[in-house]
Order: structure tokens, then C-alpha cells, then sequence
């Protein structure tokens, strides 16, 4: 962990400065707590890089352990979260520590949800409703809070969007420095929910489709959860009709615009499709041993190949800025 | 009831949309736009001296389907490009490409489509070496073809859906078993990771791709002029001269896309469906197959899946865009369960007379798809029969393979016959290119054990190396398999086992580079066939069906349990042997899973992107090596023109329609005349012309000599006057070909409907308690 926290190209290149500063100086705590130490500025952004990686293990792990009540499927769950490859690309791809951080905090709001479910205030109506309008709540307040610090260009939010196939891919073989930040999957930069969630996902429907998961602990759950994943991950697509909500006009627009990509949908997509699979392999563990043991050495694979691999490209691509004072201005960067 | 009930609603709703979206189908065409090339005249803006442009006021555009007709009197040097642009009217509103308008072209057309209200779409022209006014008009149509294919489409989701809701209804009844069901998702599965590439609003081409995209456009052509059925010669290529691909490549599948051309689907879209259809009838033809071998369900499976997702396959979709392979490919588990069911079922039996349909078919599938791949099956179906020569040798088996391949020539006598003809009748590109030597196209040894199927772009060498092996999921099986028939010894080897493996490295040795193919180049007679195949890495289509077939066995090997096995006897207990044998199976699936995955996901991150929504963007000249072209042709030499006429020659009511040319021709002088038709000059045309010469009956011919870049010639008699129709006809031996093929099918399906009608008696007969007709009731085999 410790050679991934870099600052990207796009930071140093584009808006880092400005995203260091901001967040160094005058707005997270966190962040200036390292330098008040005494630590340099990157230092500093590592230090809270590393943090949000350990609050995020933890708070997944104990979410999770709080959901499931299994030791196993609670940490195979954390670590697909923590590995996810949208959440990697958002910590160390596109420097939005932010976003990173909140995305820490995203499996205590799932846990507290299927706490609400489990007891049993709410309806069935009414807890689908609450899941699904929290996330909207969530969307739209990360929208105001951009809207509100950063200046919003009037872009074209739906061609932002991804493809299908990029959802799915596994193996991030193109480096950062390499990749394009073009609408084509062609040297695209790594942004995706990654197979194995989208397995996940299919297991789900596959399976719930033919009737298997009667009377399972946390149905209604998973089942709400499936719908609004597959919603979320449809809305991240560059087909979804961003462009003709846009156009609906009024306040509208600017909410959209406010949530820079339809990738943002990713957070809550792959956290949802996350706990998809740890309840699948939940499902498995209590009617089959086999699929149960394939479906961790599946996970674990998964695991290995996709966000391990896709850490290990950045590592290996990524140029590393120096920069020793503040003062300076600008980064020296080491090809 | 009340379920009922809502089925019936929904069925109701159903007819009630297709019935709303019928009319538009037949909408009549609507003009939206025009414009004159006086009036382009008037706003073009000069860049350079040999270049203008031309920007149009902003056009509004509802959603459908539009045409955009340019006219022009282009000529020499000239030429204009033509485009719509989509202004700022929303994201990917507006999908279409530019033509180019080339010179002796006098009309062109192509299609954009607007899948959303564009308010400002431009027309956009470029002019080099021309002037505006050259350009007759412009003018743009609202066609009926966003109604076909939305008609279309919601037609397929409706079907799917009610599919869906049949398949869950019969799964919640319990009439559909577990292992069905895991069958059937695991497939859906593997075809959509197969497909991954190709989930994106692009397309990447493949070294043979354009080609193969003309075939479609070509045969969609033929099929609207309605020139010749069969199609023998495609009008849409070499700028209208013509092509004879369909004479020696069977078109038979691609009836397909072109049908989806023909609704209205852009090349794009109808190339990404047929691919989609191949890949899900190749894991539905490999499972059958499979499982019509062992009849077992999961060992069936995971021959499939190794075979769905087998690199090299998949490098055929991706990395060549070879059609013709990939198809022929598709129909291999055919011919594996044909053959092994002949070698190892009982030949007494009623049933085994109709083992080899699954030959039949999977014969006539592969000719119809590649000529090549017929040849590398033929050869491995001459080795098994040497293999296997006492068994070949029986009575009924060989009676069941001669008839077998009778069957499946007579079935395509209508394509093989003609091609052959073609070939012995005139000199063609191909003659020249199969002589060369071929042994230096072969694999490395490395490529062999090759693990990552990179994207790659080398067919040979070590650097940038493409997925031609035959992948790490299969090498590990092998590897595994070996281990334990030579360490283990447990179990009894099947001969089917031995057989397979011993082809599978047969197959890779054959690919490679060390196989002596350059000596058997040498060889009298073998030479031309073995060389014809073009590169020796084709061998691996067969090497990954053997892999699969082998993996069948492999399934059932491991699934077997061991012959001297005794509790406590072994250091292992049974359960854990159990559980060992499970998590191998487990390990291979997921390398072979894990192993397309890298591959589909390297394809998507290297390929460079092409959107390709109007099929006139690329050309007709994708020809490859322009294998059927005519030998001493040049390829470069082609241009769009009319009738080129000699001296003393005029011309008049020229239409060219496909290969038919109609025309009035006089000859003003006292000599014989020649005249050039834009037609490639292929043995087959034919003349028919009115009595019109200055001697009785005397009336313009072909000439045996051919004019320039293989044209068509017509010697016109002295003062003739007449109207004369040229038309591509073909020979009576390809008619009488295509009736004893057609003679072949109705047999064919007479005997079917024979068979079920009698089999409809038997069981009958059987329910009433009366003796039915003998010996059909075992062969549930039959395909």
C-alpha cells in the first residue's frame, strides 16, 4: 500500500493543485493533521490515503460482520470492497479523496438499512422506498456539496458514461499513463464495477429467477438491493438517457451536472453488489459446501487478478511527483 | 386461471404494440430536405484551390431512419464528400458516416440514423478537384426502416420475455431439473463473456473484417436486385463490377445479417447480432453434441464451455474477424459426436443408421461456411477412419460413412459443383496464391505453451504474439490427465481418450512451424490441398475441438471412480479424493473462464474503436488478396463508369440493375463494334439482344477476349439497332447442380416426416395396446 498513494496525473496535472491545497489546507482535518506534524504536503496525502483505506477495511468489515453475522464472508466481502476497482481508480486514479472518504462511510449506511429491515418497522413498501430514496438522498447531496465547492463546466453529463463491456472487465492491463480518458473502452482508464461483482450479480438473478432464494435470511433485502444495483450500474451506462433529463431543463440540469460522471453511480453500485455476493456466498455456505468453498476460491481469485492486479499497474505507471514546499508551487515530476 | 388470465392479458398487450408499430412499416418515404448544386454553389467557402466546402443551415430531424440521395455528374478527377453532422443536438443522437462520391458515379445513397429530435443536423459536403454545381442535388428521405426495425425489435424482446416467463413457469413447476438450469445459465454466461468486445456502441475491425462486411452488403444487394438465385456473383463490389465470392465462398449464413440489412439495422449492429447468434448456437450445438456422446449433463457442460471459450475461437471473432472459420467451427462437435457415435454405439442397433445425420448436417454446415475448414475436417476424418480401419471396415460403419458423405454431397452439389466449374474454367488470383510455401506461417513451439491470450498483432513470432494456442485451461487438463493415467493408474483409459489426445497433439504439431509443410508442398497432387489452407495455424480450429471433446472425457475420467480403491487403503480418504477431484475441476473452470476473460479484456482495451453505422463508408474494394478476381487483373485499375463505346458506337436507355445490363445500341458503321460494360467479365454472363443487324439474325456477342480491368466486351455487329440485355445466368450445369440438390433436400425431408409420422403411429399403436412397426423407437439419438 505504501508506493500506491500518488497523486495521479490528472491531479498534478489538471486540478491537483488546486484539489491539494483544497484539501490540505482548509478542509479535511485529516489531511492537515500530517502536515501540522511536520510532514510534507504528498506525504500528507498519502498518510490520508492510507487512513481512508483502514477506516474503510474496518467500517466495511464491521458493516458486514454486523449484516452476515459470518467471520469469513464478512472479510471476503470487506476485502471486494476494498479492492473494488472503481473505489481504487477513485483514490488513486482520479485523486478525489473525497469521494474516497465517503465512500469509507458507504457500509455504515448500508448496515444501518438492513438494520431498519431487520426491525421490522417499515413495510415492505416502505423499507424498498427508504433504500431506495436514501440513495438518492446520498446522490443528491453529493451533487449540492460539488455544486457548491467546485465550479460545474456545462458538459455533456450522459457522454461521460461507460459502455457495457466496461463494467465487466477484469484485468486493467492498460496503465494510467497509458490509458486515454476518451469515450471508447480503447485504453480506457480504469472505471468499472469488475467482473466478479457483475458475476455476482447474474449468480443473483440467475438464481432468484428460478425460485432459489425462498424464505432465505435477508431476502427482501438482497432482492431490493439487486434491483437498485442493476439501476445504479444501468445509470452509470452511456446509454442511460442522462441527456434528455438534462434537457428536461430547470433544477434538474444542475443536479446532474453536479455529479461530474454517470460513474459516481459506481459508489453505491458496487458496494450493493458487494453485499449481492456476500450474500450469495452466505446462501452457498448453508446449502452447499462445494459451491460455498468455490464460490471463496472464486472471490479470492477475483480478488488477486482484478484489484491487485489493477494496483499493481498503478504502481508501475504512475510518475511520482515530489513536491517538498507548499510554498513552491507546482510539482517536479520523476518520469 | 388467474395466472392464465394475466398470460393471455399480456399476449393481448403484446399484439396490440406489434399492431400499433405495423403501419409504420409500410410509411410511405417522405421528403424532408433538398438541395441543388447551384445553390450549394452559392455558399461554398474555397479552402484550397482544389478544395471547397459546403456547410448547410441546420435541418431538424425526428427520430427514424434517413436517406440521404446525393446525384452527381462527377467525372475525371472529381469527387465530393457528403456527410450529416449532428450539430449540438444531444449525445450520439445522430449515427451515421460520410460518403465519397467518386467519379462516373452518377447517384449514391446512404442511410444515417436519428435515434432521438436532432434540431440541428448539417449537411456537410466537401468538394476536391470539383465544382459544387457538379453535384446534381441533394436530397434526404424519412424511410420506413425505423419502423421495420422497431417492429422488429420489440418483436425479438417480446419473445425473449415470454421465453423467460415459459422457461420460469416450467422451473417453478419442477419441470426443469437443477442440472438444466445450470446448464442453461452457464452457457448464457460463457456466450456473454464470449461477446464482452463487442458490448459497446463501436466495433473494432479485424484483419479480414471489411472483407466479410462486403460479403453481407454484397449478398443484401443481390437479394434487392433479384439478379440470380443463388447469388453467384455480388454486383456491389470492385465500384459495381462485380464480385464472384458467392460462387466460391458459401454465403449460405450470412443470409442472416443481410436479412437484418434488409429490415434496416446498420452493418454495425447486424454483424453484432450474427456474432452474438454464432456464439450462442456454438455453445448450444457443442453442448448438444457433447452430451448426444456421454449423455452427461455437467460433463457435456464443461466440453462446451472449454469449446465456447477456447482462445483461438475467440481470437477468430476478435483479432481476424474470419467469418467463414468461425462459423465452420461452430458445426465441428457435430462431426466429433457423428463420428464417435459410429466408432463406439452399437452397430446392430435401429439407431445407428441415423448417427450419421449428425455427420450430414455438420458436413454441410462446414461446406457452406468455409472451404478451407472442410478440407482440414476431411483430413481428420480420413485419419480417424485409418485409426479406426477395422472398424472402418465394417459393413455398416462404412456403409454409414459412404453414406454419410454421398448425403452430404449431394446436399450441396449446387455450391460445390459450380465452384469447381468456375475454377476449371478460367484463371483466378487464388490458382497463384495457394502455390505458395506456407511452412514459415506456422506457430513457434513456445506459442504452444503460450498461457496469456493476449490481443496481440503477430500471427507468428514471439513479440506482440496473438492467442494461437490452444489455452491454459486445456494445457493444464492434459497436463493433469497425463499425471494421473502415468502415476496414478486407477482408472482404465477409454480409446476415445487416446484418440482425442493423440489429435489434439497432432493438431498443435500441424500448426506449428516444425511440421514439414513446405516437403508435402512438394508433393504431387497433395501439394495444391495442403498449401490451399493458407497458414498452418488454422489447424488450431480442430486442436480446440478436440481439446473440448477431450475435456468431456476428462469430466467423466475424474467423475469414474477408481478400479482398486478400498476405504484405508490409500493415504487419502475417500472424501478427500472427492473433494480433490471437485477442486480440479473448479481450478480448470476457472483458468479457462479467467483465461477468456484476459483475452476478451485485452481485445476491448486494445482494439481500436471504428463506428460504422453506413455500410457505402467502406468501399468495395476490400477484396484482401482479391482471390476471385480474374488473373491479370488489376485491382487498382476499377472505376465507376458506364458503357465505354468505340468509335461509331452510341448508346442509349443504359440501366444497370445488380449483373443486368439493359441498354440500346446502335452501330453507325459498317464494321463490327466493341463495346465495355462495367461487368467483371466471369464465364456465366449471358446476352440476349433484338434482331437488329444489317444480315438477318445477326446480333451482338461476348467476346472471349475481355476489355479493360477484365470488363465485359461486345463485339456489335456492323449497323445494328437494338435493344440488348446482359445478365449473369451461370452454366446449365449449375442448374442441373442446384435441382439435384434441391431433389436431395425434399428426399431428405420426406424420409424425416416419413420417420415421424411413423414414429406418431408407433406410439399410438403402443398407447392402444397394439403392436406398432418395428425398430424406431429406440433411436432417441437421432439428431
Amino acid at each position: 500500500m505504501r508506493n500506491v498513494s500518488r497523486v495521479s496525473r490528472k491531479t498534478a496535472e489538471d486540478n491537483g493543485k488546486k484539489q491539494v491545497c483544497f484539501f490540505l489546507l482548509t478542509v479535511t482535518v485529516f489531511l492537515s493533521l500530517p502536515c501540522f506534524s511536520g510532514m510534507e504536503a504528498p506525504a500528507g496525502y498519502r498518510a490520508v490515503s492510507v487512513i481512508w483505506n483502514v477506516l474503510t477495511a474496518v467500517f466495511s468489515y464491521l458493516c458486514f460482520f454486523g449484516i452476515f453475522r459470518e467471520r469469513t464472508v464478512s472479510f471476503l466481502c470487506s476485502a471486494l470492497y476494498l479492492f473494488s476497482v472503481y473505489r481504487i481508480s477513485v483514490l488513486y486514479i482520479w485523486g478525489d479523496l473525497t469521494k474516497a472518504g465517503l465512500m469509507a462511510a458507504l457500509p455504515l449506511v448500508l448496515y444501518l438499512l438492513i438494520r431498519l429491515y431487520r426491525e421490522e418497522i417499515l413495510g415492505k413498501a416502505g423499507y424498498a422506498a427508504v433504500f431506495f430514496l436514501t440513495c438518492a438522498l446520498w446522490y443528491a447531496l453529493e451533487s449540492a456539496g460539488r455544486l457548491i465547492f467546485h465550479d460545474v463546466p456545462d458538459i455533456c453529463f450522459q457522454e461521460k458514461g461507460l459502455y457495457p463491456a466496461q463494467l465487466a472487465l477484469h484485468f486493467w492491463t492498460v496503465g494510467v499513463y497509458e490509458a486515454e480518458y476518451g469515450k471508447e473502452v480503447y485504453k480506457a482508464v480504469p472505471m468499472g464495477a469488475g467482473f466478479l461483482l457483475i458475476f455476482g450479480l447474474v449468480l443473483f438473478f440467475c438464481l432468484w429467477y428460478g425460485g432459489a432464494f425462498r424464505g432465505a435470511e435477508l431476502e427482501f433485502c438482497a432482492k431490493t438491493a439487486a434491483v437498485l444495483s442493476m439501476l445504479l450500474l444501468l445509470m452509470s451506462l452511456n446509454s442511460f438517457p442522462w441527456d434528455y433529463l438534462q434537457r428536461a431543463g430547470g433544477r434538474f440540469d444542475r443536479l446532474i451536472s453536479g455529479l461530474e460522471s454517470p460513474a459516481c453511480f459506481l459508489s453505491w453500485g458496487t458496494l450493493l453488489t458487494v453485499f449481492l455476493c456476500g450474500f450469495l456466498l452466505r446462501f452457498f455456505q448453508e446449502k452447499s459446501r462445494d459451491l460455498y468453498l468455490a464460490g471463496i476460491f472464486i472471490v479470492i481469485i477475483g480478488i488477486m487478478t482484478s484489484g491487485g492486479y489493477l494496483l499493481d499497474y498503478i504502481v508501475g505507471s504512475q510518475e511520482t511527483p515530489y513536491q517538498y514546499r507548499m510554498e513552491e508551487g507546482g510539482f517536479e515530476e520523476e518520469g | 386461471m388467474k395466472k392464465r388470465v394475466s398470460r393471455h392479458i399480456l399476449i393481448f398487450i403484446e399484439l396490440i404494440c406489434l399492431l400499433l408499430l405495423l403501419p409504420g412499416c409500410f410509411r410511405k418515404e417522405e421528403k424532408v430536405y433538398s438541395l441543388s448544386g447551384a445553390e450549394m454553389a452559392l455558399q461554398t467557402v474555397a479552402a484550397e484551390e482544389s478544395l471547397q466546402f459546403y456547410g448547410a443551415d441546420a435541418i431538424s430531424l425526428s427520430p427514424g431512419v434517413y436517406q440521404i440521395r446525393v446525384n452527381s455528374g462527377a467525372k475525371g478527377q472529381e469527387s465530393a464528400y457528403v456527410e450529416i453532422l449532428p450539430g449540438e443536438s444531444g449525445y450520439d443522437r445522430l449515427r451515421g458516416n460520410g460518403v465519397l462520391v467518386f467519379p462516373g458515379q452518377e447517384y449514391t445513397d446512404f442511410e444515417v440514423y436519428a435515434v432521438g429530435n436532432v434540431r440541428d443536423a448539417h449537411l456537410f459536403c466537401e468538394f476536391y478537384d470539383m465544382m459544387p454545381d457538379r453535384l446534381t442535388s441533394v436530397e434526404i428521405y424519412r424511410i420506413n426502416r425505423g419502423g421495420r426495425m422497431a417492429l422488429f425489435v420489440l418483436f425479438m424482446l417480446f419473445l425473449a420475455v415470454d421465453g423467460l416467463l415459459i422457461f420460469r413457469r416450467e422451473i417453478l413447476a419442477g419441470r426443469v431439473l437443477k442440472e438444466q438450469q445450470a446448464v442453461f445459465w452457464t452457457l448464457v454466461f460463457s456466450v456473454l463473456l464470449a461477446c464482452l468486445p463487442y458490448l459497446t456502441g463501436y466495433f473494432s475491425l479485424g484483419a479480414d473484417t471489411a472483407f466479410h462486411w462486403l460479403r453481407i452488403e454484397g449478398l443484401k444487394e443481390s437479394l434487392l436486385n433479384r439478379n440470380t438465385l443463388p447469388v453467384r456473383v455480388q454486383s456491389y463490389w470492385m465500384y459495381g463490377h462485380g464480385y464472384a465470392v458467392s460462387s466460391f465462398y458459401g454465403d449460405f449464413f450470412l443470409l442472416i445479417p443481410a436479412g437484418l440489412r434488409l429490415i434496416g439495422f446498420s452493418l454495425m449492429t447486424s454483424y453484432k447480432a450474427f456474432v452474438f447468434l454464432v456464439m450462442a448456437g456454438t455453445a448450444a450445438i457443442a453442448y448438444f453434441s457433447f452430451y448426444q456422446c456421454v449423455k452427461d449433463r455437467y460433463a457435456a457442460l464443461f466440453g462446451a464451455v472449454l469449446y465456447v471459450l477456447a482462445p483461438y475461437r475467440i481470437y477468430n471473432f476478435y483479432n481476424r474477424g474470419a467469418v467463414g472459420e468461425y462459423l465452420a467451427m461452430t458445426f465441428f462437435p457435430l462431426i466429433c459426436c457423428g463420428l464417435y457415435l459410429l466408432y463406439t454405439e452399437d452397430c446392430k442397433t435401429a439407431a445407428y443408421k441415423t448417427y450419421k445425420w449428425y455427420l450430414i448436417w455438420g458436413l454441410t454446415a462446414i461446406i457452406q461456411s468455409h472451404v478451407l475448414s472442410t478440407e482440414i475436417t476431411a483430413f481428420f476424418i480420413l485419419a480417424l477412419c485409418l485409426v479406426l480401419w477395422r472398424k472402418t471396415l465394417r459393413r455398416e460403419t462404412l456403409a454409414q460413412l459412404l453414406e454419410a458423405a454421398g448425403t452430404a454431397l449431394v446436399l450441396n452439389c449446387w455450391f460445390w459443383l459450380p465452384m469447381l466449374y468456375m475454377m476449371g474454367c478460367d484463371r483466378y488470383f487464388l490458382q497463384s496464391i495457394i502455390s505458395g510455401h506456407i511452412q514459415d506461417m506456422g506457430t513457434w513451439f513456445s506459442g504452444i505453451f503460450q498461457l496469456t491470450p493476449n490481443k496481440g498483432g503477430h500471427q507468428t513470432g514471439m513479440e506482440n504474439y496473438e492467442a494461437i494456442q490452444i489455452g491454459a485451461g486445456a494445457l493444464l487438463m492434459i497436463l493433469v490427465y497425463l499425471g494421473m493415467v502415468f502415476w496414478a493408474k486407477k482408472k482404465p483409459v477409454r480409446k476415445a481418450e487416446k484418440i482425442l489426445l493423440g489429435f489434439v497433439f497432432l493438431s498443435v504439431f500441424m500448426s506449428t512451424k516444425y511440421f514439414p509443410w513446405d516437403f508435402i508442398a512438394g508433393v504431387p497432387g497433395l501439394g495444391y490441398l495442403a498449401t490451399s489452407i493458407q497458414f498452418p495455424t488454422r489447424l488450431m480450429a480442430p486442436a480446440s475441438v478436440f481439446c473440448a471433446m477431450f475435456g468431456v472425457f476428462f469430466f467423466l475420467y475424474l467423475k469414474e471412480p477408481e478400479k482398486d480403491f478400498r476405504e484405508g487403503s490409500a493415504s487419502m480418504g475417500k472424501e478427500s479424493r472427492e473433494m480433490l477431484k471437485k477442486g480440479c475441476l473448479c481450478v480448470l473452470l476457472v483458468i479457462t473462464a479467467g483465461s477468456a476473460l484476459y483475452q476478451v479484456n485485452d481485445i476491448a482495451l486494445r482494439s481500436k474503436p471504428t463506428y460504422l453505422y453506413t455500410a457505402e463508408n467502406m468501399g468495395t474494394q476490400s477484396v484482401v488478396n482479391g482471390e476471385y478476381l480474374l488473373e491479370g487483373v488489376d485491382k487498382d485499375a476499377y472505376r465507376y463508369h458506364g458503357p465505354v463505346l468505340e468509335e461509331g458506337l452510341k448508346s442509349c436507355h443504359y440501366e444497370k440493375n445488380g449483373t443486368e445490363i439493359v441498354m440500346q445500341v446502335e452501330n453507325t458503321t459498317d464494321k463490327i463494334r466493341y463495346l465495355e460494360l462495367p461487368l467483371t467479365g466471369y464465364k456465366g454472363y449471358g446476352l440476349e439482344a433484338e434482331a437488329g443487324g444489317k444480315e438477318d439474325g445477326e446480333v451482338p456477342a461476348i467476346t472471349d477476349e475481355r476489355g479493360a480491368h477484365g470488363d465485359i466486351r461486345i463485339a456489335v455487329p456492323a449497323y445494328y439497332t437494338g435493344k440488348i440485355r446482359v445478365f449473369y445466368q451461370g452454366f446449365p450445369l449449375f442448374h442441373i447442380a442446384e435441382a439435384v440438390s434441391a431433389a436431395g433436400f425434399a428426399g431428405v425431408l420426406l424420409w424425416h416426416l416419413r420417420k415421424r409420422v411413423v414414429r406418431k403411429i408407433n406410439f399410438s399403436a403402443q398407447k392402444w395396446g397394439v403392436k406398432g412397426r418395428k425398430g424406431n423407437h429406440d433411436d432417441d439419438r437421432e439428431p
